[in-house]
């Protein structure tokens, strides 16, 4: 507040001081300028009277007219003005006051006489002045500034005609002095000095006020009014500026302000929009620390952010996410996955990219929906992710990615099923037992117990290879005929172990405590499979004692139960098949045994042998396909044949195999080198497993099984024609073909 | 040709029947088509390229053709005009076009549907492949699903 | 508010036309082109609201048709609505990046197109055509 005083003050100051400053100069020098101007005037015309006046007196006096120049005189004295008029001899004394002059002339009158009329009053003189005008012969003007007067003193000269009455022996006669007053003159002075400074002044006053009245608008209010912009600001309020609009400095010096203050509330604002943002942070990192989902945040680089959910880390069971792409995340195995991992790159690319897409159309492309995540050895959950674009500002900064364990629903959904499944195999089991009687199922009770006993007391005996192959095949035989009986929990649980068995001997697995302890945990539930198989059957027979004449053969069982498989698995594959089971015999004696053998072959011609209908019509020949299986008495064997319509072995296919199995050697080989590789252990025409023929599991367990009872197989097969298998074993019961 | 690329034809044709048009239809045996003039009176073929080639052929007797596209369009019309004949090449286009999605193993784009009546013309089925004739019936009449595709070699 | 249905087929063309009628859409309001290029067209001399536009089409087909249209300053953002009888993934990531807003597959059951395209005549409100 000081300061905006003094500005103004010293602007007044300075503006008032320079104002009377050149009104006092200008009046001075005007009023100057006018008393000398009128002094010279009053000079020239005092010069001018002197001159009449001599010529008047000299004119007078020629006619010896003293009186009448005396009268003339004291007429002039009463002029206006005049405040003095006289005129003086050269000794000082004033003329006209004796009769000397008078009397000499007289004396050289003859006729007439000059009378003695009255004389004037005899004074004197002897001013400074006076006695100048005598030696410079010079008028000598004097001014007296103190009373307003001037004093003019007039040489009179003795000119021709004044000589005849006065001599010629001076060249001065006397001296005029006038006196006269210059008050009118110095009132006119000043009463024009006092007129030019009333409107000097008054003129200033216009001019001072319009300049700060300009000084106010221009300068010094927008200056305050910066200046209090400035503080407003300097307290804290930001939200203001200096409303003006000019282009000029001060309009620069505005904007400069303006700038600067719209820079602090950037600064300002900015600040608080982090500190809004730490404080967002904080909420955000409690509720991730507890909430019960797996989130997580892109940010636009596609990178996961500090902002992730606890319970994400624990479903994945990996720390420290945060930088890495979701990809690196969800598949940190970037060989095995590389497919899944371009997927899922592209899907986010698109989801960032192609904003004019919306959310429901890319999730419909979602990669992330019940995805099957193997975490490590033994955990794997299976994961939906769902996105969500995060929009501030209009623009899309981040994506939000909740991530749902369905792990437990797609496993109970899997149990549901398995649950629905072993329901009505045990209603068809049951009306099997009503059909068969319970010795069918005794049969496989047993088979069951024997290789799940065998297992189990060789737990530790999992390195010796020949072992597992053995076991391999034994539990591949129960599968076999659990499928055959309909138990899909036995069936699957001892797919299992084919599978565990079939990785060791690969070398995929090592034979550890932990595969012991699985192998254990499988059994106990193939145990509980078969007591309750046991306990359906031991409920069966009390509730049907004495109804056993009425059960049919072993051998109708089969015959029924092989037919339902082939409809099963022929419907599965699209597969047209008509089904021909031939044979004169009643019964086949060991059956059992051979059985396994059987189902596997015709499982082999329906899934590898037979084409579906399409590609059949598409190759002329007719959309059902023929299947059959023949049991043959011949001599001492019994002949099983297996043949198929279907397509016929691809030899140069089988031969290409095997060569890149390392089961052949390259170079030119016998058809029946090539059909043997068929036999060999790991050996599968396919490259991928079917939940039919099962995974690499081979003819070789056949032939291991066939060659144990002392028996061997033939193929016979022909391109596009079909294949035919044959199994020959010795024939076990009496030459009438009665079982033993 | 193999299962895996008829049966996406053959859901496509049920799914359109039964789920958009209410229909209950029936597959019947499949069959080769041994002379393409054996084909219905309205034809709507459809040409598939790309990683294979092949074509779909939707053949209808001329009386079912005006009962299908008067179900789609809720209009009902009592000749072969340009709109039925339309309608019966988009019902074309939904099979192929949904048909591809279960066609996994490879990309194919496919044609604008043709549709012509009569028995005077001649299709360009793919060179040396079989067609497959698929029939249905329905309760408006039968028709046939024709498919014949060249295989990714 | 201005909706086009670009489709060659006449008979979609009806089908679509009737399910907008059925939601008191009125008729002015609905432009029809048979191919992309007619559509491109009336898309450049009128301002169009919504896009119904079928795939498989002569001249110019529907993804063509999007690329350029989304090309074109005025209809960087104006929802586009592709329906087609094409559902394999490919399709849908070649509409997306195209810069299709929504994807209706063929054919179309029940309310579905409508259930689609509402929420885009919602946002401007149909009261302002």
């Amino acid at each position: 507040m000081k300061g905006r005083n003094s500005i103004q003050f010293r602007i007044i100051t300075g503006l008032l001081l320079i104002l009377l400053l050149s009104v006092g100069v200008s009046i001075y020098l005007t009023t100057a300028n006018q008393k000398s101007n009128l002094l010279d005037a009053s000079q020239r015309t005092l010069a001018v009277n002197n001159e009449m006046l001599n010529t008047t007196i000299r004119n007078i006096m020629l006619s010896g007219e003293a009186p009448i120049a005396n009268r003339t005189m004291e007429d002039f004295r009463k002029i206006t003005g005049f405040l003095e008029f006289e005129l003086y001899r050269t000794d000082g004394s004033t003329a006209f006051n004796d009769y000397d002059t008078l009397n000499f002339v007289n004396d050289y009158q003859s006729m007439v006489m000059f009378d003695q009329t009255p004389r004037v009053e005899g004074r004197s003189i002897d001013t400074e002045d006076f006695q100048q005008v005598l030696m410079n012969k010079t008028p000598v003007i004097s001014l007296n500034e103190d009373t307003r007067e001037m004093e003019y003193y007039f040489p009179i000269l003795n000119f021709a005609e004044c000589r005849v009455c006065h001599g010629d022996d001076e060249f001065i006669r006397g001296v005029s002095h006038f006196r006269i007053s210059l008050d009118s003159i110095y009132d006119q002075v000043r009463r024009a000095g006092v007129l030019m400074a009333v409107y000097f002044v008054s003129v200033g006053v216009i001019l001072f006020t319009w300049i700060l009245l300009l000084m106010h608008r221009t300068i010094i209010k927008p200056v305050l009014d910066i200046g209090e912009t400035v503080n407003i600001a300097a307290t804290g309020n930001l939200d203001i500026q200096v409303d003006l609009d000019r282009n000029d400095e001060v309009g620069e010096l505005a904007g400069r302000v303006n700038h600067m203050i719209s820079g602090l509330r950037e600064r300002r604002d900015l600040e608080l929009q982090n500190k809004v943002i730490e404080t967002r942070l904080e909420e955000n990192r409690k509720y991730l620390d507890h909430i019960k989902e797996g989130l997580l945040l892109l940010n636009s680089e596609r990178r996961i952010t500090g902002q992730y959910s606890v319970f994400l880390t624990k479903l994945f069971m990996r720390e420290d996410i945060a930088g890495l792409s979701l990809a690196d995340f969800i598949y940190p195995d970037a060989e095995r996955f590389a497919d899944e991992r371009r997927d899922l790159d592209g899907f986010l690319e698109m989801l960032f990219t192609n904003k004019t897409a919306d959310m429901d159309m890319i999730m419909s492309i979602n990669p992330l929906n019940e995805a099957v995540l193997q975490l490590d050895q033994d955990n794997e959950i299976i994961i939906r992710a769902d996105f969500l674009r995060i929009v501030e500002n209009g623009e899309m900064e981040n994506v939000m990615v909740i991530f749902e364990n369905l792990t437990d629903i797609v496993h109970s959904r899997h149990e549901l099923e398995e649950e629905r499944q072993r329901r009505e195999s045990e209603l068809e089991q049951i009306a099997t037992v009503l059909k068969m009687g319970p010795k069918v199922f005794e049969g496989f009770i047993e088979e069951g117990e024997r290789a799940f006993g065998s297992l189990r007391g060789n737990l530790t005996n999992f390195s010796d290879k020949e072992f597992i192959s053995e076991a391999f095949r034994s539990v591949h035989s129960v599968k076999g005929t659990a499928r055959y009986l309909d138990f899909p929990g036995v069936e699957e649980h001892c797919h299992q172990l084919e599978n565990l068995f079939a990785e060791v001997r690969d070398g995929s697995r090592k034979v550890d405590k932990s595969l012991e302890e699985t192998v254990a945990g499988t059994l106990d539930s193939l145990d509980d499979e078969l007591v309750l198989i046991r306990k359906l059957i031991d409920r069966f027979k009390e509730f049907s004692v004495g109804s056993e004449s009425t059960q049919v053969s072993p051998f109708n069982v089969f015959g029924e139960r092989i037919n339902d498989m082939v409809k099963d698995i022929s419907n599965e594959l699209d597969k047209d098949v008509v089904f021909n089971l031939e044979t004169d015999l009643e019964s086949v004696p060991g059956l059992p045994e051979i059985q396994p053998s059987i189902f596997h072959l015709i499982r082999n011609a329906l899934d590898h042998g037979l084409e579906d209908i399409y590609e059949r019509l598409a190759a002329g020949k007719p959309s059902e396909s023929q299947l059959s299986l023949r049991f043959i008495h011949e001599d001492n064997w019994l002949k099983i044949e297996v043949e198929d319509d279907g397509r016929g072995l691809d030899m140069p296919a089988l031969e290409k195999k095997g060569v890149e199995m390392g089961l052949l050697k390259p170079g030119v080989h016998l058809p029946s080198q090539i059909v043997n590789v068929l036999f060999r252990p790991g050996f599968s025409s396919r490259d991928e497993a079917t939940s039919i023929s099962g995974r690499g599991v081979g003819l070789d367990a056949v032939k291991e099984d066939i060659k144990k009872m002392g028996g061997r197989i033939n193929i016979r097969t022909s391109r596009g024609k079909g294949t035919t298998f044959v199994l020959l074993v010795p024939w076990k019961g009496d030459e009438e073909g009665v079982l033993v | 040709m193999k299962a895996q690329y008829i049966n996406p034809f053959l859901n496509a044709t049920m799914g359109l029947f039964k789920d958009f048009l209410s229909l209950e239809v029936k597959s019947g045996k499949p069959a080769i088509l041994e002379n393409p003039k054996d084909l219905s009176e309205v034809s709507a073929l459809i040409g598939l390229a790309g990683e294979t080639t092949g074509a779909v052929v939707l053949s209808f007797s001329h009386d079912t053709a005006l009962k299908v596209v008067s179900l789609m369009t809720g209009t009902k019309y009592a000749f072969l005009g340009s709109e039925v004949l339309d309608g019966v090449g988009e019902l074309v286009n939904i099979i192929a076009g949904n048909a591809k999605k279960d066609l996994n193993d490879f990309r194919i784009s496919i044609s604008l549907p043709g549709v012509i009546t009569g028995n005077n013309y001649r299709i360009n089925w793919p060179k040396g492949v079989p067609i497959i004739t698929i029939p249905f019936q329905s309760s408006i009449g039968d028709f046939t699903v024709n498919v014949s595709l060249k295989e990714a070699v | 508010m201005k909706i086009m249905i670009v489709d060659d087929s006449e008979v979609m063309r009806r089908i679509h036309r009737n399910t907008l009628k059925e939601q008191n859409i009125p008729d002015e309001s609905m432009l029809e082109a048979a191919d992309g290029a007619e559509a491109l067209k009336m898309a450049i001399s009128e301002q169009i609201d919504l896009f119904l536009v079928d795939w498989n089409m002569p001249k110019l087909d529907g993804l063509a048709f999007v690329k350029k249209l989304r090309a074109m300053g005025s209809y960087s953002e104006t929802p586009i609505i592709m329906i087609t009888s094409e559902a394999a993934k490919y399709n849908v990531i070649e509409a997306i990046t195209a810069g299709v807003t929504n994807y209706v597959v063929k054919p179309i059951r029940g309310n579905v197109l409508w259930e689609k395209i509402s929420p885009y005549i919602g946002k401007k409100g149909w009261a302002a055509l």
